[in-house]
C-alpha cells in the first residue's frame, strides 16, 4: 500500500495535484471531447431502439421497461472500459523505457491513477452528465428516491473505477510478458463488457449463470452500482454489494502490486 | 562523508543462446540454454561528498550496468553498494528521493505535462519546501534558460530544450547525487557549452556529487575533478584528472615552418613524425626535453618562421590506455563484450 511509505496528506496531494493536471490537459483536446460525445451519444441512442423494441417483443416480469432504458443508458456511459494509459504503459515496457519509472519515488500505479481519476472527471463532468441529462428530457430515466441508495450508489460508484482501474493497470502490465498487447487489449475489452452487463443486463443471463457471473468482479464495475441506483435491491443486498466489491477491489490491488514487483524483479535482474 | 562505496561489485547475466534452425528454435523453446555474461567485474571506488567524476568506458564496458546498480534499478549479482549508506536496490524510493538522473536517451519528465507543472509535480512528490522551491525554480530558470519554453508539453520540445528541462529536473529536489550518462549527446555547441558550465557551476555551489558518464571527453574535461576508466568490467584508471593528463599526456607534438626548404632534418632529442622541406613535426617528450630548448636546438641550426606546439587530447590518451589494457587482457576476455 502507498500509505506505508508515504504520509497520506502528501499521497493524497499528489493524487490531487495530477488529477486536476490530466482534467486540464482533457481539455485542450476540445476536438476528442466533442467527437467521444457524439460517437457515445449515438451508441445511447441505438441501445435505447434495440433494447425497446426487444422489451416489446417480449414481455417479462424482471423489469419494467424505463428500469431497463435507464440501465442501459448509464451502463454504456459510467464504466471507462478503455482507459488511455494502458497503451502508452505497453509502449514504454516494450521499449524498455519503463526502467526510469524505477527512479521515481512514487509508486507507478499512484501516478496512473492520479492522471486516470482527472480523466474520468473530465470525462463525467462533459460526456455522462450531458448525454444522461439530454436522454432524460428527451425519453426521461429513473432517478433514485432515497438519498440514502443515492450515496451508496456513489460509493459503488467509486469501488467500481477502481476496479477498472486495477484491471486496465494489471493488463497494461502483462506486456512484460507478452508481445501481443493488443490481443489482449482486445480479450479485455470483450471480457470487461460482456461479463459486467454493459452489452446485456445480468437479468437476461441464463438463470444458472447469474449467481456466478455476479460474484466474478466484472459485474461490480456495472451491473451491482446499476442495482443500487435502481434500488432493485434491498438495503442489506446493496451493503452486501458493497461489500463483495470491495473485496474484489483489494483482490485486483494485490494481484496488480504482485505483478508489479515480479515485473521489477525481472527488471532489476536482467536489466529489462 | 562519503556518498557513494562500491566494494566487490560483481554483475553477471544470464543470457539465453539461441539454437540455429526451425528444430533448434523449438528445442529452445523447451530446453533453452543459458550463458552467463560478466558486465561488471568486482570493482572498487569511493566517492566523496562533492566530487565530480566522469565514468567513462566504451560500449559494452559494464559503465551502464554500474550506473543502473548505483541507482537502484539493477540489483548486484554480488559485492556491496552503498549510496547515502543505502543499499539502493533494496530501498530504491527512499535511494530514489536522493538522487537525481539524467540519460541521455531516455526521458524522466512527464511526456504530457509542461515543464511549470513537471517542476510543480516534483514539489510534490519530492516534498520539496515552497521556500526551496521558488529559490531552485529561480534558480534553474535563469541558468539553463527555461523560460522561454516553460509551458509547452515536453513532447513539443527541441531536443536541447529536452534536455536543459531534463537536467533541470534533475537537480530540482536538492539531490545529494546526481548521475547524467551522456547528456550532451546530440546538443550543438552553443547548448552543450551551457550544460557544461551549469554543472560545474551547482556543482560548487551546491556541492552536489556529479557522475558523469559520456564519450564527448570535453564534457570531462569541464567538468570533473576525477577519472574513472573501465574496462571489460573492470576499473582500469581511478584517480584524479590532471594528474591523468600529466601522466599518460607526457608527449607533445612541435610542428615547425622553415623559412627555407630543407632537405633533412636532424634531432638530438625527439622523434620526427613529419617532414616535407617546409615543415616538420616532432614528437617529444616534456620530462624528457621542455619545448623551449627544444626549439632554441632547432633554431641553431635551422632558419624557423613559426612554430606551434601540440598538448594531446584526453580522448587520445584515454584510447591510448584501453588499446594497452586491450593487448594485455586479449583472449581472455575478448569476447565476452555485452551491451545492455
Amino acid at each position: 500500500m502507498p500509505m506505508i511509505t508515504y504520509p497520506f496528506s502528501h499521497f493524497a496531494k499528489t493524487v490531487t495535484f495530477l488529477a486536476r493536471q490530466a482534467f486540464l490537459n482533457a481539455t485542450v483536446f476540445r476536438g476528442n471531447t466533442f467527437f467521444a460525445l457524439f460517437s457515445d451519444l449515438l451508441f445511447v441512442f441505438l441501445s435505447i431502439e434495440v433494447w425497446q423494441a426487444l422489451y416489446a417483443s417480449k414481455e417479462t416480469s424482471l423489469v419494467t421497461e424505463s428500469q431497463l432504458i435507464t440501465y442501459v443508458v448509464l451502463a454504456r456511459l459510467l464504466p471507462n472500459v478503455m482507459m488511455e494509459f494502458v497503451d502508452t504503459v505497453q509502449q514504454r515496457i516494450l521499449s524498455g523505457e519503463i526502467a526510469s519509472e524505477l527512479l521515481r519515488p512514487i509508486r507507478f500505479s499512484v501516478y496512473l491513477l492520479g492522471l486516470e481519476i482527472g480523466r474520468y472527471g473530465h470525462r463525467f463532468l462533459l460526456q455522462v452528465l450531458p448525454i444522461a441529462l439530454l436522454i432524460h428530457g428527451l425519453i426521461g430515466i429513473n432517478l433514485p428516491t432515497s438519498g440514502l441508495y443515492m450515496a451508496l450508489f456513489v460509493i459503488s460508484l467509486v469501488f467500481s473505477f477502481l476496479l477498472m482501474f486495477y484491471i486496465n493497470y494489471i493488463i497494461s502490465l502483462l506486456a512484460f510478458w507478452y508481445t501481443q498487447v493488443f490481443s489482449i487489449n482486445t480479450i479485455k475489452n470483450q471480457t470487461v463488457r460482456f461479463l459486467s452487463g454493459i452489452y446485456v443486463p445480468l437479468w437476461f443471463f441464463p438463470e444458472w449463470a447469474v449467481p456466478i457471473v455476479q460474484s466474478l468482479p466484472f459485474a461490480s464495475i456495472v451491473y451491482i452500482p446499476m442495482q443500487i441506483y435502481l434500488q432493485t435491491c434491498t438495503l442489506p443486498q446493496a451493503v452486501a454489494y458493497l461489500g463483495l466489491q470491495w473485496f474484489w477491489t483489494i483482490c485486483m490491488i494485490v494481484l496488480a502490486h504482485w505483478i508489479w514487483s515480479r515485473a521489477v524483479k525481472q527488471i532489476s535482474i536482467n536489466g529489462g | 562523508m562519503d556518498a557513494i562505496i562500491v566494494e566487490d561489485l560483481w554483475k553477471i547475466y544470464r543470457v539465453k543462446e539461441h539454437r540455429n534452425g526451425f528444430v533448434g528454435g523449438l528445442i529452445d523453446l523447451f530446453r533453452p540454454v543459458w550463458k552467463e555474461k560478466e558486465a561488471v567485474r568486482g570493482i572498487h571506488f569511493t566517492i566523496p561528498q562533492g566530487q565530480s567524476v566522469g565514468y567513462i568506458g566504451p560500449n559494452g564496458s559494464g559503465k551502464s550496468t554500474t550506473i543502473k546498480m548505483l541507482t537502484g534499478i539493477l540489483t548486484p549479482t554480488s559485492g556491496k553498494v552503498r549510496v547515502n549508506g543505502i543499499d539502493p536496490s533494496r530501498r530504491r524510493r527512499e535511494n530514489a528521493r536522493q538522487i537525481g538522473v539524467v540519460f541521455g536517451q531516455r526521458t524522466q519528465l512527464w511526456w504530457d505535462l509542461a515543464i511549470k507543472e513537471s517542476f510543480e509535480l516534483f514539489r510534490h512528490i519530492y516534498r520539496i519546501d515552497e521556500k526551496t522551491f521558488r529559490k531552485n525554480v529561480e534558480m534553474m530558470t535563469e541558468l539553463l534558460d527555461l523560460d522561454q519554453f516553460a509551458s509547452i508539453p515536453v513532447r513539443q520540445l527541441s531536443l536541447g530544450q529536452r534536455m536543459r528541462a531534463e537536467i533541470a529536473c534533475a537537480f530540482f529536489h536538492d539531490p545529494k547525487i546526481v548521475y547524467l550518462d551522456e547528456p550532451t549527446i546530440g546538443l550543438d555547441v552553443v547548448a552543450k557549452e551551457r550544460i557544461r558550465t551549469f554543472l560545474k557551476e551547482i556543482n560548487r555551489e551546491k556541492k552536489t556529487t556529479i557522475i558523469l558518464t559520456t564519450h564527448d571527453m570535453d564534457d570531462i574535461e569541464h567538468v570533473c575533478e576525477r577519472l574513472i576508466l573501465i574496462d571489460h568490467g573492470r576499473i582500469i584508471y581511478d584517480g584524479n584528472l590532471q594528474r591523468f593528463v600529466d601522466n599518460y599526456g607526457t608527449d607533445r607534438i612541435l610542428t615547425v615552418q622553415f623559412e627555407e626548404p630543407q632537405t633533412s632534418v636532424e634531432l638530438e632529442c625527439g622523434e620526427l613524425i613529419g617532414f616535407d622541406q617546409r615543415q616538420a613535426s616532432i614528437r617529444f617528450k616534456k620530462n624528457e626535453i621542455s619545448a623551449t630548448k627544444l626549439i632554441q636546438q632547432l633554431t641553431a641550426r635551422y632558419p624557423i618562421r613559426d612554430c606551434q606546439i601540440e598538448e594531446p587530447k584526453i580522448e587520445h590518451l584515454i584510447r591510448h590506455v584501453y588499446e594497452s589494457e586491450n593487448v594485455e587482457d586479449e583472449g581472455i576476455h575478448a569476447h565476452d563484450h555485452i551491451s545492455i
